[in-house]
């Protein structure tokens, strides 16, 4: 009965089933204009890929392609005196200063340089020696400042006996409120998603500031802390 | 030596929120082009406009249910990469994806290339040959050669559209042979070889049934 039902399906349904033959085979030679060479493969574009990664927040994919070459103009200084300091943090004129505080890999706290800028482009390192001229404004609550892992900035001032205020605003709380990462709130981390730039050691990065040329960048006091640090930390 | 041609159709994404479907629309794209470093590559996009299917036959995909917005969201972006990736799209009004895909093989194999169709659509099977295979990422990347599509269909891959055309596709909503099934036409196609060939001896055949000839 099996094969008769098949063979009257067959001899009932031609015009159903030729009809379905049509609709399931695939066509090879549809009139359709095409060159080879139009479909040679090709490297990607990294700076398209790179903007749709950063509207997508791809992070990961995003490190894969590394950050862009950085050339804009920086100003970039060492502190040389105390009335230098005082001179350039009044020239902020009460704008929201950041301070950068470097740590060493094993997370203690190596400070002999502490950054501090107030505007794009611009910054100035001010070593141990001038602290003592920068420790009054770090301690005034009323002057603004802003720094990646408050916490951890608090603690290596206290270590030189700087009581500092003031710190308004967290970078690295503001990173983890966005984005609920943990491994994406380091500065270096942030610098990358946000701004699409590498932070690195700053004589290699910027072969032509005064940080690269000056000896006076060379630490003078090594602190114990930093002798044995090995990578992230801006220690020689 | 032996230049390689792919022709992908968009990855099919997962269910799941836009930027999870983004993400994996992505992946899956790097994914192909680091591992399998294709000479030549395309993504064939389908038509807007009707195709000869649709003319002839009006209910042709008709069951299909309307795309989910969230999907038709991300066909924007996946242009978009595959634009940042230079990987050329082709579209062409009035022919069906398969269409294109079928005759960009033909012609790249004539011209002495092995292709790699990229999709999860199983009528992409009766294009493989010796020169042409079909890769399916929504499968974990399984590898479909002339020997596998027998596994996998049951019938050789130049028998892929006569054993759908007998048994229906309710995928595509082709309507097949009624009361012939799945089994019935994977024995029908190996008894006979072919489509025409049953219908042939169908016609000829009396009333104990169709004979039991194996197909030459």
């Amino acid at each position: 009965m099996e094969k008769k039902a098949y063979r009257e399906s067959l001899q009932n349904n031609v015009e159903r089933i030729r009809m379905s033959q049509r609709l399931a085979t695939i066509s090879t030679d549809v009139p359709v204009e095409f060159s080879v060479e139009s479909v040679k493969a090709q490297a990607p574009n990294p700076a398209l890929l790179k903007a749709i990664y950063q509207e997508m927040e791809f992070h990961s994919l995003l490190k894969e392609l590394g950050p862009s070459e950085d050339t804009r103009e920086r100003q970039y200084a060492v502190i040389p005196s105390g009335d230098a300091l005082r001179a350039w943090l009044a020239e902020a004129q009460g704008a929201p200063v950041a301070v950068a505080i470097s740590k060493s890999a094993e997370g203690e706290f190596a400070l002999d340089t502490i950054g501090l800028a107030w505007r794009p482009g611009e910054a100035r390192a001010v070593h141990t020696e001038h602290f003592a001229a920068l420790a009054p404004w770090l301690e005034d609550a009323g002057a603004v400042k802003i720094a990646c892992d408050v916490k951890a900035a608090l603690l290596a001032l206290a270590r030189f006996g700087i009581e500092a205020r003031g710190f308004a605003h967290d970078v690295m709380l503001y990173a983890f409120l966005l984005d609920a990462d943990p491994a994406g709130c380091a500065l270096e981390e942030q610098a990358r998603r946000r701004l699409d730039l590498k932070l690195g050691p700053a004589r290699s990065s910027m072969p032509t500031s005064p940080w690269n040329s000056s000896n006076s960048y060379r630490r003078r006091s090594i602190p114990a802390a930093c002798a044995g640090s090995t990578t992230k930390s801006n220690c020689p | 030596m032996r230049a390689h041609a792919r022709v992908l159709r968009p990855c099919a994404p997962p269910p799941a929120s836009p930027p999870r479907r983004s993400i994996s629309s992505t992946t899956c794209l790097r994914k192909l082009s680091k591992q399998h470093a294709p000479a030549y590559v395309a993504a064939i996009f389908e038509s807007a406009e009707p195709t000869h299917r649709v003319l002839e036959f009006p209910e042709y995909k008709a069951n299909r249910a309307e795309t989910p917005p969230d999907l038709l969201e991300q066909i924007p972006f996946v242009r978009r990469i595959l634009e940042a990736m230079r990987i050329p799209i082709l579209e062409y009004p009035g022919f069906e994806a398969d269409d294109v895909i079928g005759t960009l093989a033909r012609r790249a194999e004539a011209l002495g290339m092995d292709v790699v169709v990229v999709s999860s659509d199983k009528d992409m099977l009766q294009l493989v040959n010796d020169h042409v295979a079909m890769l399916n990422p929504a499968k974990d990347d399984e590898w479909y050669d002339a020997e596998k599509v027998k596994s996998f269909m049951g019938v050789r891959p130049d028998q892929v559209a006569d054993l759908l055309a007998l048994k229906g596709d309710a995928v595509d909503n082709i309507p097949g042979a009624p009361g012939i099934g799945d089994k019935g036409a994977k024995d029908l196609i190996e008894r006979f070889g072919s489509l025409d060939a049953a219908l042939e001896r169908a016609a000829e055949s009396g009333e104990e049934g169709l004979p039991r000839e194996p197909a030459k």
